[in-house]
């Protein structure tokens, strides 16, 4: 296929919008009598960046119209197959008779449609959701999981423990109930997870750069996961003899089954990723040693696993396990025997997976004790309610004095009750003791989940804490980037995939020498609102679990997913508030045509082109900014005109050249 | 595509007037593009000429003011009655012996446009419709080379030669008004080994694609280029044989004594630039085959015919006159003439500048148009009795403004108001407009005849270029020049002889072989030839009385002019109140509006963030911003001693720590589209002109349109 192109020469763009409007005219996406500014459709729009200090400044200024990308994520995003990209000239092109404007109703809400869902907007990874629920609903279930897997590696594991955001922010929770987003994703990946059938995605030509990661959590893993797409040598250095991070040590299989996090790891190995289990960096190797063996690049996700100590008499009493430790040996080593009667401290979610660990371990009364109230408590609904049937007591508003015990074991723990404070300027209210209230509680076994925080010793030259740029995660220095829990204290799976992907965008432009902070931030406060003439009320498809008396004996799998049959129903209760392209569409290119209720963009003028003519943007410039052609002959023209290809600008076939 | 045809026209979104070539389908205009036998650009105003076209506010019928003036309450009238309002009160005054009080504000942009005929013939005024006009540049380039060049013969850019210098002093020629066509050709000839410089305290669009960035305090270029002219001069740098050839005898050593003094070093301290960056610019221009300057009143237009003056002699010493790359001047081709003739007004027996307060200090005022800002003070001084307006905005778009719409109410003390008659030609409703007694619905630059004949343009390679309708108009609209000819024929018969605007073009045409219908036939645009260089050999000389270049300025050497050499100080306007006001006012135009206020400004695809310019927050340097305690976005108000007004901050690298930056022409009040968005007019900040009449440019020129001003959080 020869790909037709532009090359916008910076040189030259002075950002003056001629283009813009000329475009508009010729397409007739602008009705002239009604148009009312911030309000028109564009296919073209003018970026630009000022640097320097005063006096020594800088501005440049280009246009951005749709880059007719080699693996268009519009094209895999649209549910109708609307969206092509044409053979003989590489141009993408939506089919406005089949675009249906991701289900647009006539009247409602259509300045929405061209927004950022919210789901999108707060899913840290910023999958499309919408596309893929889209594609779900059709039927084309292999294409929705490639839409997931185009911004997270991991469905399996993310359909199991995400405490997907996406849903809190789902449109449709203000009609009747969210949608079941995480479900979704689960029934989707888990049809993926037969080892011959499996989606590996393809691996881009071999290219010079050695990447180190260290630390298989999910923020090594997705950073090794798209820095091998894109053709890097990749290798992951792992202290645990198992790879995972928390995936594996931390979260129980009950939640996670260990062939899913599995499965989903061997993806990586099948792109070439060498794994490299049991090594402690830093002391096995360092930094400097990998430096010498030509790696170029280095990620830190070692994750944030030292326990805290909660600081009162008798924690070092046998008996008083720190969660982690405690979850890590029932994890991947032995479990410790438990007592009759153990007692939990804290209210998190490692409170209830050590909790409930504990009841399969045997454990015949388990207290999980908390500080606040319980609306306060950060651990889930299901989750607390999961946990109660399998007969978990949970006590709030008592906090820990000491720990009582003989012969160097605990036997009891000591309790203060609490009560909250009025709330304070941030609307907090604080737990306090409340003088004279002391209890004591017995027990046989103690699980201390306060917290945790990030070792550095993997890291030779650097003391203490860790800083990095929040964009683009690089260190100080510009070889070393880190993120995910070791960066942020401890959070979650989908932070961490979002940190690896981060990092693996800024290692890559690292090799290729462009600036990382380019075009990186994008604004995702532009968020659909709710229609709520669209729907009629229906609640979502309930997830079937495993009968509580049954599964608190063993560590087998809890929730069981949904059916094909609810799992399309649910799909069907997506409002599809924006459209699936529009979300999907990394710059921002797509418009919706409120008149024609379908998306639109730019086709590079393709029907003056099989006329032999120009676009019209290239017709009109200014100053001659634009240059048409065939792809390949326009990047060798640049290059004879010895014009710099600035790749930060966009990676696609559009040509920017300065 | 269908009845689809591409008609070649000339667009008027813009004082550039660049030829286009418009696509019609089926009676409807579709697009617009440069045309591709003249320069072959037309920028975003030009394409969004098609949203003007058919906005909904266009005014479609006569209407008469049934409120008072201001108020904006109208009525519908017949053309007849509109007619017959008009030709009372021109001939009362008429009658009455004031014909002289009688100004029609509009643009002169063709000297074919029958309404200056008409004001010829009753003995009106003409008046530059223009805020920022560049009048003192042509002015300074009449009295040192005899020639006209305006806004519309900046150097021909392409035909800069490699090494050639370029020279943007104050000016933003990538917004428009010379020639669409213009960003090109500087950027094709800095490719092709050509060096941008640009004198300007904002990093402009200029300025981001140019060899050199000099941000030079505002009003600080007589300075620059007097410093520049000392280095050149003491050190021989300059071109000795051009002036020994071309400079009148004993003017260059009057200059040589009086620039022994103007060193780069004391220079340098006006303007704020370093000695050695003048000096390194001098030596540049020195060595290099051609440098072109183009500026419109300088850097921020304080004492512009002092710069106008320092201009044209650096062109002179360094012999960049009628050269590649250097400053054209015009070839002019003679019209033939429509006879009888009128004689206009005696300008030399009323005063240039009339019917001023201070007719004596204005006595060698010499522009031929009267300064717009000049309406208010004549109406309070019973100097102004008629004024009509066309395609003009006096009333948003002018310094003063506030004064504007004060004068224009005013009663005598009969209760009667003292500007007798204001009529407004306009497409849509503007301030002007509301305060008019008449308003008269105009025709679009897309529905309308003109021939456009200013023998320097740019656009054009010297020739002329036919207007002509490509659409219908709405409504009764009709051309305010087809009015003014009606008016002509039953006040001054004699001098309308001829059926129609048509007619009267081909009566002009006629010497050049070629009728309306002829210049329609070959495509709407006519040249002689090519762009001719030193016509000055040829002709043996410049347009000045004794043919060589006037360097030394002698009627202006007595007090209080003390002008015969260009005077290096800061402005007044600048200086005074410097204390209070720590700021200098920068007022900028940018690409998307032209100065005319509703054309552009109520325009969705202009206004829109991504095509065009929605507000215009006040530009502030970072690092003061920083030290002021003032964030991005954050609500200021700025006092000047003419005024105040709010508006939310920009913060920049690309401004002067001592200037604020506001683009100008915002702050319509009228409008759907024009009245969107937090946009201001920098106009109420500029002192009326009468309260500053020191400062005024006394010899030629537009007034002083810039202040300085301070921040108030
Ligand atoms: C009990 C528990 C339950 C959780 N449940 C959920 C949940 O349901 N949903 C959710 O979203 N999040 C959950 N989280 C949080 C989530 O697991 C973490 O936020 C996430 O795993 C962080 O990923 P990471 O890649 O940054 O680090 P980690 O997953 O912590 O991985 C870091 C890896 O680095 C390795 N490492 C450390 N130091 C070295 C070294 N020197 N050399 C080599 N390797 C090293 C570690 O062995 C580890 O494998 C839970 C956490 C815990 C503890
Ligand atoms: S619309 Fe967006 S994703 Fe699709 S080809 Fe264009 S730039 Fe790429």
């Amino acid at each position: 296929m020869k790909q037709l192109s532009l090359m916008i020469d910076l040189n030259r763009c002075i950002g003056c919008s001629t283009c813009i409007v000329a475009c508009r005219n010729y397409h007739e996406i602008i009705d002239h009598a009604l148009a009312m500014p911030n309000e028109i459709p564009y296919y073209i729009r003018v970026e630009s960046r000022e640097r320097g200090v005063f006096p020594n400044v800088g501005v440049d200024t280009w246009v951005m119209p749709c880059q007719h990308c080699p693996d268009p994520k519009c094209l895999l995003s649209c549910p109708e197959r609307a969206i092509s990209k044409d053979a003989e000239t590489g141009i993408v092109r939506i089919d406005r008779e089949t675009c249906n404007g991701c289900k647009t109703i006539p009247e409602t809400m259509a300045a929405e449609k061209i927004k950022i869902n919210p789901c999108t907007a707060h899913c840290p990874a910023h999958i499309n959701i919408e596309g893929y629920i889209g594609l779900a609903a059709n039927g084309k279930y292999k294409e929705a999981l490639a839409l997931i897997k185009a911004e997270n590696p991991f469905p399996s594991i993310c359909g199991r423990v995400c405490f997907h955001p996406c849903e809190t922010h789902c449109n449709r929770g203000e009609i009747d109930e969210p949608v079941s987003i995480r479900a979704l994703h689960r029934f989707l990946a888990d049809l993926d997870l037969k080892a011959e059938t499996r989606y590996v995605p393809p691996v881009k030509d071999r290219k010079d750069g050695k990447v180190a990661i260290v630390g298989s959590g999910p923020a090594g893993l997705t950073c090794a996961y798209y820095l091998a797409q894109e053709g890097y040598q990749v290798a992951i250095f792992e202290k645990a003899p198992v790879p995972g991070g928390m995936l594996t040590l931390g979260i129980p299989a009950y939640r996670l089954p260990r062939d899913v996090i599995e499965g989903e790891i061997q993806v990586i190995r099948d792109m070439g990723v060498e794994m490299k289990t049991g090594v402690d960096f830093g002391r096995d190797v360092t930094v400097a040693e990998l430096r010498g063996e030509g790696y170029g690049a280095f990620f830190f996700g070692v994750g944030s696993q030292v326990c805290k100590k909660i600081g009162i008499d008798g924690e070092d009493l046998t008996g008083i396990h720190p969660a982690y430790d405690f979850l890590m040996k029932v994890n991947i080593q032995t479990p410790p025997s438990l007592g009759k009667r153990v007692v939990v401290i804290g209210g998190g979610n490692a409170a209830f997976d050590a909790a409930r660990s504990a009841r399969r371990l045997g454990a015949e009364e388990v207290i999980i004790a908390y500080r606040r109230g319980m609306e306060e408590m950060p651990a889930s609904q299901a989750e607390i309610q999961e946990a109660e049937a399998e007969g978990v007591q949970i006590k709030t508003l008592i906090y820990p004095v000491r720990f009582i015990g003989t012969e160097n074991r605990v036997r009891s723990v000591e309790f203060i009750k609490m009560r909250l404070t009025e709330p304070d300027e941030s609307g907090r209210k604080k737990p306090e003791p409340i003088p004279g209230t002391e209890f004591t509680l017995d027990a046989d076994d103690v699980i201390v989940t306060i917290g945790q925080q990030t070792d550095w010793s993997c890291l030779t030259s650097d003391e203490g804490f860790f800083q990095v740029d929040p964009v683009t995660l690089q260190g100080r220095d510009p070889d070393i980037f880190a993120g995910g829990d070791a960066v942020t204290g401890p959070r979650t799976v989908v932070e961490a995939i979002a940190a690896g992907k981060e990092a693996a965008i800024s290692i890559d432009r690292h090799f290729r020498g462009v600036d990382l902070h380019e075009n990186r931030v994008k604004d995702w406060t532009y968020t659909a609102k709710v229609q709520k003439e669209k729907f009629d009320p229906a609640g979502r498809a309930p997830m079937s679990l495993r009968d509580p008396g049954e599964r608190e004996k063993d560590f087998n799998e809890v929730c069981l997913g949904l059916t094909e049959e609810t799992a399309r129903q649910e799909a069907a209760r997506c409002q599809s508030c924006g459209c699936a392209c529009i979300q999907s569409c990394p710059y921002g290119v797509i418009q919706y045509s409120f008149q024609k209720k379908s998306s639109h963009k730019c086709d590079l003028c393709f029907e003056r082109i099989h006329v032999g003519e120009m676009p019209v943007c290239a017709e009109v410039c200014l100053t001659d900014a634009i240059t048409f052609g065939e792809h390949e002959l326009v990047r060798q023209q640049a290059e004879d005109r010895g014009k710099k290809i600035l790749k930060n600008l966009s990676r696609e076939s559009i040509l920017y050249v300065k | 595509m269908e009845g689809s045809q591409w008609i070649p026209t000339v667009c008027y979104q813009c004082k550039g007037e660049c030829a286009i070539i418009a696509r019609v389908e089926n009676g409807v205009l579709k697009e617009v593009r440069g045309n591709p036998k003249a320069r072959g650009k037309a920028c975003v105003k030009g394409m969004a000429g098609v949203s003007l076209e058919y906005s909904p506010d266009r005014l479609r019928y006569p209407l008469k003011r049934v409120g008072k003036r201001g108020e904006g309450r109208f009525e519908r009238i017949s053309w007849d009655e509109a007619m017959s309002i008009m030709e009372k009160k021109l001939r009362d005054l008429r009658d009455r012996g004031d014909a002289h009080k009688l100004t029609a504000n509009f643009f002169p942009h063709s000297i074919t446009d029958p309404k200056w005929r008409f004001l010829n013939a009753y003995g009106g005024f003409i008046n530059t419709a223009l805020p920022h006009c560049d009048s003192a540049k042509i002015v300074g380039f009449i009295r040192t080379m005899g020639g006209v060049p305006n806004h519309h013969i900046p150097p021909a850019w392409f035909t800069v030669p490699k090494g050639g210098i370029m020279i943007l002093s104050g000016r933003r020629p990538f917004g428009g008004l010379e020639d669409a066509a213009v960003p090109r050709d500087i950027l094709e000839a800095r490719e092709r080994g050509a060096k941008l410089v640009v004198l300007d305290p904002m990093f402009t669009p200029e300025a981001a694609k140019a060899d050199w960035w000099i941000p030079i305090r505002p009003s600080g270029d007589t300075a620059f280029f007097l410093g520049m002219i000392h280095h050149l001069i003491m050190n021989d740098l300059h071109d000795a044989d051009f002036v020994k050839k071309w400079v009148r005898d004993g003017d260059f050593e009057k200059l040589k004594r009086y620039i022994a003094d103007k060193t780069p070093e004391k220079m340098g301290e006006i303007c704020d630039v370093p000695a050695e960056t003048i000096k390194k610019l001098a030596e540049a221009c020195a060595a290099a085959p051609s440098v072109g300057v183009d500026s419109f009143k300088g850097v921020m237009l304080g004492n512009a015919m002092d710069f106008a003056h320092a201009w044209t002699i650096f062109l002179c010493i360094t012999g960049n006159i009628d050269n590649p790359g250097g400053q054209p001047l015009p070839d002019l081709i003679p019209l033939s003439p429509v006879s009888p003739g009128p004689a206009g007004p005696d300008l030399h027996e009323l005063g240039w500048h009339r019917t001023g307060p201070d007719r004596d200090k204005f006595a060698k005022y010499s522009f031929i148009m009267e300064p717009t800002w000049y309406e208010a003070q004549a109406i309070k001084n019973g100097g102004l009795k008629i004024l009509i307006t066309a395609e003009s905005n006096p009333a948003l778009t002018e310094m003063g403004q506030n004064e504007w719409q004060k004068a224009v109410c005013m009663t005598d003390e009969k209760g009667e108001y003292m500007l007798e008659l204001l009529v407004s030609f306009e497409i849509m409703m503007s301030e002007t407009a509301r305060y008019a007694d008449l308003v008269l619905p105009d025709k679009s630059y897309f529905e309308r005849w003109e021939l456009l004949y200013m023998p320097w343009w740019y656009n054009f390679g010297h020739g002329l270029a036919l207007r002509q309708p490509v659409v219908e108009a709405p409504g009764e609209c009709r051309h305010s020049n087809i009015v003014m000819i009606e008016l002509g024929k039953k006040l001054f018969p004699e001098y309308f002889q001829f059926e129609d605007d048509i007619a009267y073009y081909d009566i002009q045409l006629k010497g050049l072989g070629l009728s309306v219908k002829r210049l329609q036939e070959i495509g709407g645009l006519w040249s002689p030839g090519t762009l001719g260089f030193r016509k000055y050999q040829k002709t043996g000389g410049f347009g000045t009385p004794s043919k060589k270049l006037h360097l030394y300025w002698e009627d202006l050497e007595a007090p209080p002019w003390n002008q015969a050499l260009p005077r290096p100080d800061l402005a007044q306007e600048y200086t005074d109140n410097a204390k209070s006001y720590p700021f200098f006012l920068v007022s900028y135009r940018i690409i998307y509006h032209s100065g005319a206020g509703q054309w552009t400004h109520n325009n969705p695809q202009l206004r829109d963030r991504v095509s065009g310019f929605y507000e215009n927050p006040l530009m502030i340097n970072s690092r003061v911003a920083g030290e002021m305690g003032l964030a991005d976005g954050d609500r200021v108000t700025i006092e000047s001693p003419g005024g105040s007004i709010q508006v939310r901050l920009k913060l920049t690298e690309g401004i002067r720590p001592d200037c604020l930056g506001l683009a100008h022409g915002f702050g319509s009040t009228i409008g759907r589209v024009a009245t969107v968005g937090e946009g201001v007019a920098s106009n109420i900040l500029i002192p009326d002109s009468g309260s500053t009449l020191e400062w005024q440019d006394v010899v030629g020129g537009e007034s002083h349109v810039s202040t300085r001003v301070s921040i108030v959080k």
